[in-house]
Parts: structure tokens; sequence; C-alpha cells
């Protein structure tokens, strides 16, 4: 059994976003700040507030799926296994001694509910469905278990866009509690027509482009995208060899418990979310160098999460932040997992990715928002997720 | 933060289900509503729902329409499983109260109903209220909001057994000091959607019937619990779930290592076990593994008790209402004799039955789930008087 989170280590990576599959494609472009939104083609977006969004293009599911049929499973569940795929590849992770010992953790917002979109008609839902029948939210986590062989522990987690963060903190326990030696953690979700819908009647979307933190922001985009980490006990990770990257040093999870979709004016669950990751990672909020801000570029959330960010850091003493999502939107329950990799390979090369888009900050929001990359000062970075629901996950990785 | 290292309470038990709320209606029915054969659940009632005038028993009738069914119902089995537990807000502070909850299906209906009018091209007649309730994580946030449960609030999906994967879970977060309670459990509804789907799926010749229910159990460290005085149902002893998407003897061999695996984490033997609630879905191959790892495991004397047949699956909260009955028998110190006769020989031959010695103090319980996606779980369970 594992006493301290910390000797819970982060082995191997992978990400497949918009504009990006792989790790290298997805780090240089993140650093060069590149636009992965765009016009939706899979979608027609009559009707909708916006017509773009970021979608996952060139991507072929026959090369990561060796065992299970790619066509009888959901995008997202393609991008999850294509993720898990990669990481395992990266870490270079043999076959596990024991599969039993070996887990899969993936949140997600819709899983493979997209796929009743397929039986959807203006005159309901066909039939046809009942293949749908048995596609419990599950599928993401048990098609990874399936493809890779690894039978440990497995959940798909369904906490809202904080999903990502929440599967890590999830795999990290089931390591750290001594139920797994090694475990494949993540998200991955996909558009859909009911997203679309949803979010447009919120008036929640931008019409172009996303603008964190900026005066001027109207909105998100909505994106596909998965990413996996290899999550390993420390003394496991070196048994092995294996290159470590970085530790998973803390996190927190607290509930706004206020209301559906508005944050805690205060930021409550948040607030405690970072709090309780500080303390469990044992480190001074002056020892990060570096915030992954849920960022969504909704007027709601980026005044509500810099009023936070300074009553866990002090008004002036916010680490640099950034919001990814300006560059690939919000791929839900991927889009913390994304980030976490994000946040990982900021310890890896010393750089903070830029937000871009942000013109002029909001005075609402005077923190320290990062838009040009920056030479990371310190060893630690948070990673913030909030949901829909109250639903807040934070987790903090340190060299 | 104290590790909490008395044990865990289940302190409160709410549930919703076809046969009405609250345990007293679960235990009456499952004392008097026995069924002569499976047959009888096929052709009489396919679908078996809940009365949806029972939340507002409940909760009143204020902003209940904004939430959906399986909200509503998961509400009000917190609220039920709060009031059994004789639990205040000043029992701890907000932060130290968390949500687990499991579930397959919540949202699907209103994600459906948003398809299906944006495909239709009628994308203004979306209404956005009822974004929220399209999430699964919905029914277990509105039980955050409803009982000011500021700790960890999350929704989890491991099949049928997600209830337990909630229990395993909540169990850990009191036992590492992280939360003082925790309501935990699972819900899942018949959508319209679903009923389509799943009659297609009856019809493929999977011989149960579709049902749901509501279930939420309050955890809480023994000594919490002793502290304020509160009453003792049950103790959770030892949870788990896997995934074991494996049939016929490779199942039912990694079911009884479970089993065992669980029973021993719980610091006991087979031989302390009393009897068995089991899953027992009505697909052939899985029931077959499950009764052959119990029948294995605990020879053939052991009583087994079997809910199911009389309540349908409910997919996600399967689990936890059949760990309900579970609690309900240990409370009682009696198995429910028409459950277990409902089981009947020529129906299960797998399995072997015996009565319950009602002069016999029943000490622990395990009970099984196994789901047609592949997850099974394992609870075991022990008698309060037993603390």
């Amino acid at each position: 059994v594992v006493d301290r989170l910390d000797d819970v280590v982060v082995t191997g990576m992978s990400v497949i976003a918009p504009g990006s599959i792989g790790l290298e494609d997805f780090w240089r472009n993140a650093i060069l700040g590149k636009i992965a939104t765009g016009p939706l083609e899979r979608f027609d977006t009559s009707g909708l507030q916006t017509a773009m969004g970021g979608e996952v293009r060139q991507f072929d599911p026959i090369a990561y799926f060796h065992r299970l049929d790619s066509r009888k499973v959901s995008l997202a569940t393609q991008f999850a296994v294509a993720a898990a795929r990669l990481c395992i590849r990266d870490a270079e992770a043999p076959a596990p001694k024991d599969q039993y010992r070996a887990g899969v953790c993936i949140g997600s917002v819709s899983s493979c509910r997209p796929n009743i979109e397929d039986f959807c008609s203006q005159e309901g839902f066909s039939e046809d469905a009942h293949g749908t029948f048995l596609a419990a939210p599950c599928q993401p986590s048990r098609s990874i278990a399936d493809e890779i062989g690894f039978y440990g522990p497995n959940l798909t987690i369904t906490t809202a866009c904080a999903a990502g963060n929440s599967a890590i903190c999830w795999a990290a326990d089931a390591i750290r509690a001594g139920r797994a030696d090694i475990m494949v953690a993540g998200g991955a979700d996909q558009i859909s027509y009911a997203m679309l819908g949803f979010f447009s009647r919120l008036r929640a979307f931008s019409t172009d482009v996303v603008r964190p933190f900026d005066r001027d922001r109207t909105g998100l985009l909505i994106s596909d995208g998965a990413a996996a980490l290899l999550l390993e006990r420390r003394e496991h990770a070196a048994e092995r060899g294996a290159r470590i990257y970085c530790k998973v040093a803390g996190y927190g999870n607290f509930a706004d418990a206020y209301h559906m979709t508005a944050p805690h004016p205060e930021g409550r669950g948040a607030v405690r979310s970072m709090q309780e990751a500080l303390r469990t990672a044992e480190v001074r909020p002056s020892d990060l160098g570096f915030v992954s801000a849920h960022g969504t570029g909704t007027p709601g959330n980026d005044v509500i999460e810099s009023r936070a960010l300074e009553s866990v850091f002090g008004k002036d003493s916010v680490p640099p932040v950034s919001s990814l999502k300006s560059q690939l939107g919000h791929a839900q329950g991927a889009a913390s997992a994304i980030e976490a990799v994000a946040c990982v390979l900021t310890l890896h090369t010393c750089t903070i990715h830029p937000t871009i888009n942000l013109t002029t900050l909001d005075p609402e929001c005077s923190i320290d928002v990062v838009t040009k990359p920056r030479e990371l000062q310190k060893r630690a970075v948070l990673n913030n997720a909030f949901g829909f629901g109250g639903n807040n996950a934070c987790v903090i990785f340190a060299a | 933060v104290s590790i909490e290292p008395s044990g865990i309470a289940i302190t409160g038990l709410g549930l919703l289900s076809p046969f009405g709320m609250g345990r007293v209606v679960l235990w009456e029915a499952l004392l008097t509503m026995g069924l002569s054969s499976p047959s009888d659940v096929e052709t009489n009632c396919l679908f078996k729902v809940i009365d949806d005038t029972l939340p507002e028993a409940i909760l009143g009738p204020k902003n209940l329409r904004s939430l959906s069914r399986e909200s509503r119902f998961a509400v009000s089995a917190a609220v039920l499983a709060l009031q059994d537990a004789h639990w205040t807000e000043s029992c701890c502070r907000g932060h130290e109260l968390g949500v687990a909850m499991g579930t397959a299906y919540s949202g699907h209906h209103e994600f459906s109903q948003a398809s299906a009018l944006v495909i239709g091209g009628k994308a203004q007649f979306v209404n956005p209220a009822r974004t929220p309730e399209a999430g699964y994580n919905a029914p277990a946030s509105h039980i955050s909001i409803r009982t000011n449960a500021q700790g960890l609030n999350v929704t989890l999906a491991s099949g049928y057994s997600s209830a337990f994967e909630a229990m395993r879970l909540g169990m850990e977060e009191i036992k590492a000091g992280r939360l003082k309670a925790i309501l935990t459990g699972g819900v899942d509804v018949l959508s319209k959607e679903l009923m389509t789907a799943g009659a297609a799926y009856l019809a493929t010749g999977n011989n149960f019937a579709l049902s749901e229910a509501s279930v939420c159990l309050l955890l809480e460290g023994v000594h919490h619990a002793r502290n304020r005085g509160a009453p003792i149902a049950a103790l959770l002893k030892a949870a788990d779930v896997r995934y074991s998407p494996v049939e016929g003897k490779k199942l039912s061999d990694q079911l009884e290592r479970m089993l065992r695996e669980c029973i021993a984490g719980a610091g006991l033997t087979p031989e302390d076990v009393d009897g068995v609630f089991v899953s027992s879905i009505g697909h052939g191959e899985r029931h077959k593994a499950e009764a052959a790892a119990i029948n294995r495991l605990f020879g053939s004397r052991m009583p087994i008790c079997a809910i199911k047949p009389l309540v349908g699956e409910c997919f996600a909260a399967s689990g936890a209402l059949i760990a309900s009955a579970a609690i309900i028998a240990l409370s009682k110190n009696m198995f429910p004799p028409k459950a277990v006769t409902s089981i009947s020989s020529e129906w299960r031959p797998d399995l072997t039955l015996c009565n319950f010695d009602s002069n016999h103090f029943m000490r622990h319980v395990v009970v099984t789930q196994l789901d047609p996606t592949g997850f099974a779980g394992v609870l075991v369970l022990g008698a309060a008087n037993g603390v």
C-alpha cells in the first residue's frame, strides 16, 4: 500500500484533440498557440447559436483497435481507446504482470450517449436503438480494458466537465489504496447534437473563438477530444525502469452544493478543492508556478474562477494562469484530462502555453494570464476543473 | 484529518421502488408478494415503474418540475435516508458530507429529446432549463444541493454494479477521514426511449422485467454514529467491483476469488457468512457462474435470497436495492421467505436453497451483483449488534 499520494507518478501520456493526434503535435501547437476550433463539418448547424467547434479530424480508429470492432462503439470511445494505446506506447509499458492490478478510469460527460443520435429522427427514438440498450456510460473504460488487457479497477466517472480530473483522482486513489499498481486515467468525449442544442439555447456559445478572461468574451465552443495518463506506483515504475514525468502530488474534490448551472458566487467548492489539493500535496501556495485554469471563456466562469484563485493564493500572489480552451475549445469530460497532460508537459519542458484571443483583460479577472509562452519558474502546477452540478476537481502535479 | 478506525455504519436507508417508498414497503413486498414462477414476471409485468406522485409527498411541490424523474427520485431517497438516520445539518459540517451515486442511464430521456429536436431542425424548441438534467451527474448534484453536501460529489458508472462502487468509495472516503458521512446508492429510471430499446432487447430472449428504483444509504463512521446516537441498521464491512468480461468457468472462478478476497478484506472467513443475496438476473450463463461460485465457496447449506424476480432489473440501482433487502434482513434477523422460495428449483436448478433458521443469529451476509456489461460486485454486510 502506498502511504503518500506523491508516490503515484505519471509515466505516459497522450492526447487526441482538435488539430493534433499524439503528444508531439499537441504540445507544439499548444506552445505556438494555434487555434484548433473552426467551422463544424460533421453537423448541420442551422438553427444553432454557433457554427463553430473543435472537431477531431483525420482520425482513423482502425489502427488502435486490435480486439474490438471500432464501428460498434461511440466516437468518444474510439478516442479513449486510441489515447490509451498511445499512452501505453509513450510509457513503453509492457503488458502487466498481473492484469488484475492494472486498471482504467475515464471521465466523460456524454460517454457513448451520442451513439443514440444515429437512431434519432423527428418521430422520436427508433426501435433499432436496442443496440444502445447495453451501451451504458461505462463503454469507454470497458473498451480500453478489453483492448489493452487491464482488468483491475475499472470505472467511467461522470462528474460533468470536471470528469477528467475526477478520473485522475480516482485512479491515483486506486493505486494509493493498494488496489492497483498501474492505471490508465483520463477523459473522452465527442460533440453531439444534444450538447450543441442545449448550449445554443443557453446562449453559452461564442460565435467565433474562445476568449478566456477577456473583457469581451462571449462564451465557449464545444469540442471532441480525449487524453490519457499512465499512473503508476513509483516502485512499480522504478522496477521497470520507466521514465517518470512527474508525481501526482495532491488533489481535492468538493461540491458547490449551490446551483445546477451557476457556480457558487465565491467559488466555494473550487476554493476548497484547490486548498485540499495544496494540503495533500504538502506544498505552499507560493510553491506553485502555474495554474491551468478551467477558463471556459464564459462570462460567469472566468470571474468566479479568478475570485477563487485570489481567495486561495492572495490578491497579488496568484501564479501565472493559462487556459488551453482558448485554443482547443471545451472538450467536455476530456477537457481537464487534456489540460492535465498540458500541466505535465509544462513541468517537463518548463514552458507555459499561452492563452490566445485575449485582447483586453477583464478588470474583474485581475490575474496574470499568460499570453505568450513563458518559462515555468517553479516545480509544481495546478489543474482546475469545474462542472455543472457544482462538481469541482483540482489536481497538483509536481516534479 | 483523522482516520476512521471503527468501521462503517449504515445509519439511513431511503428508497423508492415500484412497491412504493421506504424500507417498510419493500420488506412487506418481499414478505407477501413472492412469485410462483418467472413467467409471471414476463407476462404480467414487463416494466415496473415508480409512482410519480411519491416525490411530491416527500419534497413538496416546489421546484419539482425542473427536475428529471431520476433526480426527483434520487433526492427523495436521499431525504428519506437522512430522515431514517435522524440526521440534521448540525451532525457535521457541510464539507464533511458527500454524495456518491451510481447510474447507468440518468439523463437519457433529456439527451434523446434534445438530440431528436436538433436533428429534426427544431433546435429552437430545446428547453435550456433541461440542460443540466441531461447529465449523468444530475441526480447526485441535486442531492448535494438539497442536502447541502459540500464534500465529494461524484457520479459513477461501472455497469449495474455502480451502486456498489459508490458504496465502496464512500467507505474509503470515511475511512480516510475525508468525510464524516456520505449519501451513496444508485438510481435509474425507465425513460420511454429505454423502454423502447429495452423491449427490443427483451425480445431477443432476455427473460427479466425491466424496472426502476432509487436507493440512498447514509454511511458514517461507527464512532460518529454512536456519538450522535444514530440508529445503526447494519455495518458495511467490505465492497469490491471488478470488470470481468468472461463467461462460464472463468467467470465463476473470478467471482469466487472476488468473494474470497472481499470476505477476507472484511476480516472474515466464509464460515462467518450466514446468507447470500444474489443478483440472479436471468442471464443464463452469468447466473450459472454466480451459482457455481457461491456453491463452491459456501456449500449447499447457505441460505440464498434473490429479489430481482420480484422487483425486476433496475440497472445501476439494482445493487443498492438488493443491499437494502439484505440490510433490512440483517436488522430483523430473518430472510424474506417468499423471496427465498421465489427462486424455485425448477427455475434455477443451479442454486441449492435452504431455509434460514430463524433461531440462528445472522452475523454477516454477502450481496452479489453481476450484469450483462461484464461488471461484478460484492458487498459484505454485518449485523449492527455485532459491533
